[in-house]
């Protein structure tokens, strides 16, 4: 018999958080992100990296591997692996990077699992 | 588009097989000073030298994107030598994007070069997603 653990977790962030009022340019480079979420409820949460800033002029991503590994889970409203969000931002790049994802008996809803990179105006 | 089909495999495995060995090392930078605001018409995506895998099994996935997704007001999109596999089975995709999804709202030129993308669905329901590489 298989034995599980439910885990839930709810408006958390866990791994590498940065928020900054003005900030300028968003770089996230030579980085490993490795998220395994299994028998778990994650909701209004981000797992990995996530970085957000004001006023931002570009956002980079460069150079990293991101694995998320979702097993009998429910994600919702959530991002896994990295995200990152600049206001007002000019440039997004996605350079040699390498994504794994593998979702098995889980339910995802409004979530980004994987790399997620967004500038605003 | 063969080769790039085997260098997303060979990734796959480097991937997943050095993960749990090599430390983590997370750089995000950012300058002291603001920067000065940028124009609002401007704005560009590149995605460049990507290897993506996705597998969903047994899965709902609603309202969502898996693997990679950019999307930025304005500008130009230029995506090159990606690879991107993905794989569903026995599962249900809704109005979601797997794979990569780029958005460029107000953009300008869209450059696609060097690219392979592969998807395997089966016993699956897809409805209003994008799966494999969406520009918009």
């Amino acid at each position: 018999m298989k034995k599980s653990i439910l885990i839930i977790i709810e408006g958390l962030i866990i791994g590498t958080s940065l928020s900054m009022g003005a900030g300028g340019d968003v770089n996230v480079e030579t980085t490993v992100i490795t998220s395994e979420i299994i028998d778990t409820e994650v909701e209004n949460s981000s797992v990995g990296v996530n970085v957000e800033t004001a006023r931002g002029s570009s956002v980079d991503i460069k150079d990293t591997i991101s694995t998320s590994h979702i097993e009998n889970s429910s994600i919702e409203n959530s991002s896994i692996g990295v995200d990152a969000h600049a206001q007002s931002g000019q440039h997004i790049e996605i350079k040699n990077n390498t994504n794994i994802v593998d979702i098995s008996d889980s339910s995802i809803k409004h979530a980004n699992i994987g790399i997620s990179n967004k500038t605003h105006k | 588009m063969k080769k790039l089909t085997l260098v997303l495999t060979g990734l796959l495995l480097v991937g997943t097989t050095s993960v749990f060995a090599v430390s983590a090392t997370a750089t995000t930078t950012a300058p002291a000073t603001p920067a000065a605001e940028p124009a609002a018409t401007g704005g560009s995506v590149s995605v460049d030298g990507v290897a993506i895998g996705s597998a969903i099994q047994s899965s709902e996935v609603t309202g969502s994107s898996v693997g990679v997704r950019a999307t930025a007001d304005g500008g130009d999109v230029s995506i090159s030598e990606v690879a991107v596999g993905s794989a569903i089975e026995s599962s249900t995709v809704e109005s979601s994007t797997v794979g990569v999804a780029v958005k460029a709202t107000s953009g300008g030129t869209v450059d696609v070069s060097n690219t392979a993308v592969g998807s395997a669905i089966q016993g699956s329901t897809v409805k209003g997603s994008n799966v494999g590489l969406a520009v918009d």
